[in-house]
């Protein structure tokens, strides 16, 4: 039936269809017009820097106690049993007053797909997302980080995320 | 030298000078369409091949088609498969026969110079039907039916829409119509054949948001689905040829071909030459158009046809009437 009705539209209904319809298509283009005169969101990789913000996830790292320079890991496997592909391989090693500790620890980055379930199963807080991004590699192996590749000093108490202001298109962020 | 050596030298010279002007416009356009969609979606187009802005990119795509495979589907109708992509690109380069790129440049000032455009073009559909049938693929036999319900329907509009200006200038000669615009150009008089004439151009050109014989999301690629290398260049020169075409025809019919605006004194336009009056106008119209592609989503097909028949059809015979009463009133302005 509506089909039918809007099909028998009267003279008026049609001029104002019109009237919508090239409204429509004259704002549409000043979008459009707008938009090319902007200046282009693209980062130019190699040439330009995407400056990561502090409580950006790339991937999970290891993270070092700051108090005793040494990891956090006590090599419970909890992270290792977690993730889903499977890709955590951790080789358990004890010191002499018995607390264990990773004596290796490799994460499969090319198949790792940051889900930071590793980091959520920990229970010594030892592993972060952390905001670095650079991972690119010449050879397979060299994706396959091992314990002194994810070591890092995770700095602090992260920020709150701004609302607005001082976007990374805005000039960046403190590094 | 014997007279049929000369006229066979410069017959070659301007087959030559019109084959490389319709190669070097899809060399340019490529990059210049790229570029444009790009700094509309904000990003910022080529860049790597050939700094700055990626000027090289057009002839990188050249070589990557030139040493692409030629492969020809088991089952095809060889000999339409083989023909198609030949039948599509000699009407594209045809057009340019009359289309006068300043007052003494011209190939042919043929005195049925708009009815042999609307004839040559017609041909497209033909090739695109050949294409679509002999690739034996269902995707683009459905391409080709609705690339030939669609010019049907806009070649009507087309055609009407071109009957203003030659009424107005009162010969179908388009060196004639160019001359006529000396003192007013066409679109002033001639507002609604104008949009007319772009939007049935834009669909005869199969061109978003007309695209609906190519609509990669819909249809895969299209009637052109099938062919590879070499062979499917010849459909996007094609396509590219009949933009400028279509272009340039508009500025020929509506936007004082090579003449230099009305108002400027004598002086001012002497300054530029008409044949850089001529492409400047062309361009921007190349440039509208892609404006349009990149701005406006594609219509269904049934929103289509409704659009040809039930609007833009009455909307050019409503021109034709206006400009027949209007037309003692402009002569009595003394506008034409
Ligand atoms: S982020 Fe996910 S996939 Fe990567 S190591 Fe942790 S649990 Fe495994
Ligand atoms: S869950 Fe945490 S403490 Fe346990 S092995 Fe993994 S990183 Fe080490």
């Amino acid at each position: 039936m509506e089909a039918a009705v809007t099909r028998n539209r009267s003279f008026r209904d049609f001029l104002i269809y019109l009237y919508r319809a090239a409204r429509a298509i004259v704002l549409g283009h000043a979008v459009t017009l707008k938009h090319l005169f902007r200046r282009p969101v693209t980062i130019r990789y190699p040439e330009e820097e995407y400056h990561a913000t502090p409580w950006h996830r790339t991937y999970p790292a290891l993270v070092i106690d700051e108090a005793t320079r040494e990891l956090k890991c006590t090599a419970c496997m909890s992270c290792e049993r977690a993730c889903p592909p499977g890709i955590i391989a951790i080789e358990r090693a004890q010191g002499e007053d018995k607390k264990t500790y990773p004596g290796e620890f490799w994460i499969d980055m090319l198949r790792c797909m940051e889900c930071g379930i590793c980091v959520e199963v920990c229970p010594f807080d030892a592993l972060e997302m952390v905001p670095e991004y650079k991972m690119t590699a010449y050879h397979p192996d060299d994706g396959i980080f091992d314990k002194e590749r994810l070591a890092v000093v995770v700095r602090g108490p992260k920020t709150p995320w701004p609302r607005r202001k001082g976007s990374y298109l805005e000039g960046g962020w403190p590094t | 030298m014997p007279a049929w050596l000369v006229t066979l030298g410069w017959a070659v010279l301007k087959a030559s000078l019109i084959l490389g002007f319709v190669l070097f416009n899809a060399l340019f356009l490529v990059w210049w369409e790229r570029k444009f969609a790009a700094r509309i979606q904000s990003r910022v187009g080529p860049q790597r091949t050939g700094r700055p802005f990626g000027y090289l990119q057009s002839m990188a795509d050249v070589f990557k088609l030139l040493s692409k495979e030629d492969v020809v589907p088991a089952r095809v109708d060889r000999w339409m498969y083989v023909l198609a992509p030949i039948v599509i690109f000699v009407p594209a380069v045809l057009v340019y026969v009359v289309v006068p790129f300043g007052p003494n440049l011209i190939v042919q000032d043929l005195n049925i110079g708009i009815l042999y455009v609307a004839a040559v073009t017609s041909f497209t559909m033909i090739a695109i039907v050949m294409a679509g049938w002999a690739a034996n693929n269902k995707y683009s036999v459905v391409s080709a039916m609705r690339a030939a319900a669609q010019l049907v329907a806009y070649e009507v509009p087309l055609v009407l829409a071109v009957i203003g200006p030659v009424m107005l200038a009162g010969t179908l000669s388009l060196q004639g119509i160019v001359r006529a615009q000396e003192g007013l150009w066409y679109i002033v008089v001639q507002p609604l054949g104008f949009l007319v004439f772009l939007t049935a151009g834009m669909a005869e050109l199969n061109r978003a948001p007309f695209d609906l014989s190519e609509a990669e999301s819909e249809l895969v690629a299209g009637y052109n689905i099938e062919y590879s290398g070499m062979r499917w260049s010849f459909f996007f020169l094609a396509e590219f040829s009949n933009l400028v075409a279509v272009s340039a025809i508009a500025t020929t019919l509506f936007l004082g071909g090579w003449q230099a605006p009305w108002f400027l004194p004598a002086a001012v336009k002497g300054l530029i030459p008409p044949v850089v009056w001529f492409l400047a106008k062309t361009y921007f119209l190349v440039t509208v158009i892609m404006w349009i592609r990149w701005t406006l989503p594609r219509v269904r097909i049934d929103q289509l046809l409704d659009f040809g028949w039930k609007f833009l059809l009455p909307v050019s015979l409503a021109n034709i009437a206006l400009t027949g009463l209007l037309f003692p009133v402009l002569v009595r302005l003394g506008w034409i």
